[in-house]
């Protein structure tokens, strides 16, 4: 390899972020050079596309490319700061693609299209910048300024809705609590970074377990790191923001906060937290902590769900259970020497939960006709009989979060449940789908509304074309993906294994 | 594809084409025809099927999701052979029957209906855990829909109650399954969710001790199963959802769907258990008992004729239940011929119960009296399905009670005597409903609707023959039946303790093995 080459290198991993960045200021900079003058939102979002087109396009043919020409499972870059492999390539294009989807919602959303739709979509794609950040970073201090990058924007998009009162209430409180966690983060860091010396979450790792027996500063500052993704992805007792702010945020934004930042996160979460056997020293009882952490989050999300009356609630608690189960995944993934199949099996929920939950708040959107609109659950009485594929995919995305086989619902839970098993987790998969009993009550409570009943249902907008596209699109992916689950299962499990 | 995908598969192709039909009239009646044609391909199986065989015949197996070893992996057996017959049997019978009683949302019933057909077909069938799994849980959401859509009015509480009960049950059988899965890898083989693996498991078994792999691992599936049948105490679901749904969703569920429970444990629990089964055989004899007496007593108060059907259901699920903890060629044999019978029975009387509410809107026991002389082919018609109902000799109830009885004695008088009295109270509460609604002074109904009630019409009556004729056909001749699945029950009986299925192809190899087996079997078995 030529030296000019290696000096490209590292620039060259990061290409996908820089086309997004750029393909984020073209929209806006237009705006600023017609004298402030708004872009049509279809231009603004054909911009948007072009930077994830072109992000995941040179994800899939330089950067894996690249991984596999090193036949190595992973590469780092910028002196181990990032690292590339096949997860974080599985995860960005998730995101990506949320992303993606997330566009053509806000498209077709009161709430954020209008005046500053420019501005929404370059924060937009920041966050996503963010989050594909997170994704790669190898070193703590990425990790952090990642998180806040994507966070930031977030703040910013939720209060940036039409929606005067409820959006600007959850835009504060998601700061504030998000600052104080990023706070305890960071505190966190300075902690692991006294007693190691280093942020590269390698070296940290593999001073673990001795650090563990001699150095309580370090377990404190770990504990601090878990407080941090803990509120990310809306771990009980970190989880109370969800709700209001989900409700709050436009429903497009709140598909991007429930599905890719939790993604993003959770791949962090696992790297820091798995490679280190934390899970296996027996002082610290690491392992009972996580295993309560997740039973209490799938229970607090599900009890907490079954006594909501509006829709974007009780798709926010549903949010926290599911939290739950994919701290499950996490947690086999750590115990094991057999790492693969719960990386495996969380992954593969990630990407389920992810189309089940896109496709929810695409139904939630269809109905919101002005930025006020609330949606409570019997708003949906009768829709059966006005529309009928509406109802349909409703249902069968209902089911799936459910777990009701043969959707893809199912399969996620019984493969996340089985590398739990594998791993001689009988307790927590018991819990687990005992929570899943629990949450059929409220899943099918909508289905009640919509087909037990013969009143009339809210309002739909059934020119909304890409929202009821993306509702109807994720029941069908879910019914055959379901079905065909073994092929993208394969797909996932490689990823994790060699690293493409 | 095989025979058996055909079966399983084309209600789902059928459901689809009705999808996008227009009319009411052209769903009703494509659903009819459909339903038949699924019918006599079925009866190929007749063909097909090799009697004098213990093994999986006609069996298809794919690979589905190897990474954890499930296949699609469909097979049939003496034990199922009958119940797939039963369940295409009764579906164009049911669509008859709710030609005009199903007035809104046709074509979403039918579409329901199919795909109910499709998962009841596909549990029976299925010869990997999983696959039985997804189609065991299927089998909830039609019926979901059919109850809470075209029930009664409180009709959204039982479907509730329904699914989630159901739920509750199976969702331990998966963490059950998925044990096992890895068990098969851990003894020696791969990753598999066959179940033919899951018999050749050997699995650690400790007698009175509760916390053992063996015995956690049958009570998760027994109370999976137990929920569906349902078995006392965890029957209260089935009253609810009995009453609450249309005429077509009672028939389906109790004809059919109530028999997952009981094959389930046919194919699932005592097979792969024996241990654990023979240990607390005697806690489900217990309950069977307990729910024969306990349905009887609170039918005898019902003042609903649906709910008296209902209640009279779990009394004689609970016979079923005995006789396969019997554990002897008796028991078994009559459990698996009780199924049917129960099949056609309580269908048959649901579908009667049906008929009149379609009259008279009302189940009401005390409000008809007199009905023998306005409706006489119905009090016909009537009376033949009770005498089934309630075991009298020459109908078909008569073969398997006496069968299950015998079996219990062999197997523990007490029991044995305690579900005998369940025959007698069985015959109090089903002759006191039918004392107080065809003959007596005229009920206030009566009154009311003299010269409109019509007698049954010649759908009604198309409906109700070939249930007549099953009867009397079950009653007299038996062993046009049970020689079908002898076979199956008798290697069960025999060889329960290591108990292993062998595929029938036309591999040579595997019908020696096959048809040593059977002349095994009559050396050992203690013949009917």
């Amino acid at each position: 390899m030529d030296v000019q080459f290696n000096a490209l290198r590292e620039p060259i991993l990061i290409l996908p972020l820089i086309i997004l960045f750029i393909a984020s200021v073209i929209p806006i900079t237009l705006k600023m050079l017609r004298g402030n003058r708004e872009l049509k939102p279809f231009a603004a979002v054909i911009w948007g596309f072009f930077g994830l087109l072109g992000a995941s396009g040179t994800t899939f043919a330089v950067i894996s490319n690249m991984l596999r020409e090193s036949q190595e499972p992973f590469i780092t870059a910028f002196s181990g700061a990032i690292v590339i492999d096949g997860m974080g390539i599985w995860i960005s294009y998730l995101i990506y693609f949320l992303g993606a989807i997330t566009l053509l919602l806000s498209y077709d959303h009161i709430a954020v299209r209008g005046k500053q739709f420019s501005e929404y979509l370059f924060l937009t794609l920041n966050s996503i910048i963010g989050m594909v950040l997170v994704v790669m970073s190898n070193d703590l201090m990425i990790t952090f300024i990642a998180i806040e990058f994507m966070s930031l924007a977030l703040y910013v998009i939720i209060a940036l809705s039409r929606e005067r009162t409820l959006s600007k209430e959850a835009s504060f409180k998601y700061f504030v609590l998000g600052s104080f966690a990023s706070a305890i983060f960071l505190f966190g860091i300075s902690f692991v970074y006294g007693s190691v010396g280093s942020t590269s979450i390698p070296v940290i790792t593999s001073n673990a377990v001795d650090l563990f027996n001699s150095n309580k500063l370090f377990v404190i500052g770990l504990l601090m790191i878990v407080v941090g993704f803990a509120f990310k992805i809306s771990v009980f007792p970190f989880h109370a923001w969800t709700p209001d702010v989900y409700q709050g945020a436009a429903t497009p934004v709140t598909t991007l906060m429930s599905t890719a930042v939790k993604a993003a996160s959770f791949l962090a979460f696992l790297r820091i937290f798995t490679s280190a056997n934390f899970f296996r020293l027996e002082d610290l009882d690491f392992l009972n902590v996580m295993q309560w952490l997740a039973i209490l989050t799938m229970t607090v999300g599900n009890v907490a769900a079954l006594k909501q009356t509006n829709l974007k609630r009780m798709l926010a608690y549903s949010s926290i259970a599911h939290s739950g189960y994919m701290m499950v995944g996490i947690i086999s993934a750590g115990f094991g020497e057999n790492f693969d199949s719960g990386a495996t099996g969380l992954l593969f929920y990630i990407f389920a939960y992810s189309l089940m939950t896109v496709g929810t708040f695409a139904l939630v959107a269809l109905f919101e006709k002005k930025e006020t609109t609330i949606l409570n659950i019997d708003g949906l009485k009768g829709l059966s009989l006005k529309a009928p594929l509406v109802a349909l995919s409703f249902a069968i995305l209902l089911l799936s979060l459910a777990g009701i086989p043969p959707t893809l619902g199912f399969f996620s839970k019984f493969y996340l449940f089985s590398a739990a098993m594998d791993q001689g987790f009988i307790w927590l998969s018991l819990w687990g789908v005992i929570n899943s009993v629990i949450s059929v009550y409220y899943y099918l409570k909508p289905v009640v509304y919509m087909y037990m009943s013969e009143d009339q249902p809210n309002e739909i907008q059934t020119r909304l074309v890409f929202t009821k596209a993306t509702l109807v699109a994720s029941a069908v992916f879910i019914v055959v993906f379901g079905i065909l689950s073994a092929s993208l299962f394969r797909v996932v499990q490689k990823s994790v294994i060699t690293g493409l | 594809m095989g025979l058996l995908s055909l079966i399983v598969f084309l209600p789902l192709l059928f459901a689809v084409i009705i999808a996008l039909m227009p009319s009411d009239k052209t769903v009703r009646l494509s659903s009819l025809v459909f339903a038949t044609l699924h019918f006599v391909i079925s009866l190929g199986l007749l063909f097909k099927f090799d009697s004098s065989s213990a093994a999986i015949q006609l069996a298809e197996q794919i690979p589905w999701i190897p990474e954890i070893g499930v296949t699609y992996f469909v097979g049939i057996d003496g034990l199922s052979l009958w119940l797939v017959i039963l369940s295409t049997f009764l579906t164009p019978l049911i669509i008859l029957g709710s030609w005009e009683s199903i007035t809104k949302r046709v074509k979403f019933f039918h579409l329901n209906l199919f795909l109910l057909q499709t998962a009841m077909l596909g549990s029976f069938l299925a010869l990997d855990a999983i696959l039985f799994y997804v189609f065991f849980e299927l089998s909830l959401v039609p019926m979901y829909f059919i109850v809470g859509i075209w029930g009664g009015a409180r009709r959204i509480y039982a479907t509730m109650k329904f699914f989630i009960f159901t739920m509750a049950g199976s969702v331990l059988m998966l963490l059950g399954i998925i044990y096992l899965i890895f068990q098969v890898d851990a003894q020696g083989g791969a990753l598999s969710a066959n179940v033919l693996d899951f018999y050749r498991l050997n699995i650690p078994f400790i007698a009175n001790d509760f916390l053992n792999p063996q015995t956690l691992l049958f009570f998760a599936f027994a109370i999976a199963f137990a929920i569906k049948v349902p078995m006392f105490p965890v029957h209260t679901w089935l009253p609810d959802a009995h009453v609450e749904a249309p005429t077509a969703g009672s028939v389906v569920l109790a004809a059919v769907m109530l028999k997952m429970g009981t094959y389930g444990f046919l194919r699932f629990v005592i097979p792969m258990f024996p241990d654990a089964a023979a240990h607390w055989a005697w806690l489900f004899m217990l309950l069977g008992v307990v729910g024969i007496i306990y349905g009887a007593l609170v039918a005898m108060v019902q003042p609903d004729m649906k709910k008296l059907v209902a209640y009279s259901s779990v009394s004689h699920m609970g016979y079923v239940i005995i006789g396969l903890f019997a554990l002897n060629a008796y028991g078994v044999t009559g459990g698996v011929y009780q199924m049917l019978n129960h099949g056609i029975s309580t269908g048959g009387l649901f579908l009667l119960v049906g008929m009149i509410y379609d009259r008279t809107h009302s189940r009401e026991i005390v409000k008809y009296g007199g009905l023998a002389k306005i409706l006489p082919i119905y009090t016909i018609l009537f009376f033949i399905i009770t005498f089934s109902s309630i075991a009298v000799p020459m109908t078909n109830g008569f073969v398997g009670e006496f069968l299950i009885l015998l079996g219990t004695f062999q197997a523990n008088p007490v029991y044995g005597i305690f579900a005998a009295t369940g025959v007698v109270f069985g015959a109090v509460y089903m002759l006191w409903m039918c004392k107080k609604i065809f003959f007596g002074t005229e009920g206030e109904l009566m009154n009311q609707t003299k010269g409109v009630l019509k007698d049954l019409s010649l759908r009604e009556i198309v409906v109700m023959a070939p249930l007549v004729v099953m009867v009397f056909w079950m009653g007299l001749f038996p062993d046009h039946f049970l020689n079908w699945s002898k076979p199956s029950l008798d290697y069960l009986v025999n060889n329960r303790e290591n108990y292993e299925l062998t595929l029938k192809d036309a591999n040579q190899n595997s019908q020696t093995k096959t048809a040593l087996i059977v002349e095994k079997d009559e050396e050992e078995g203690e013949t009917l």
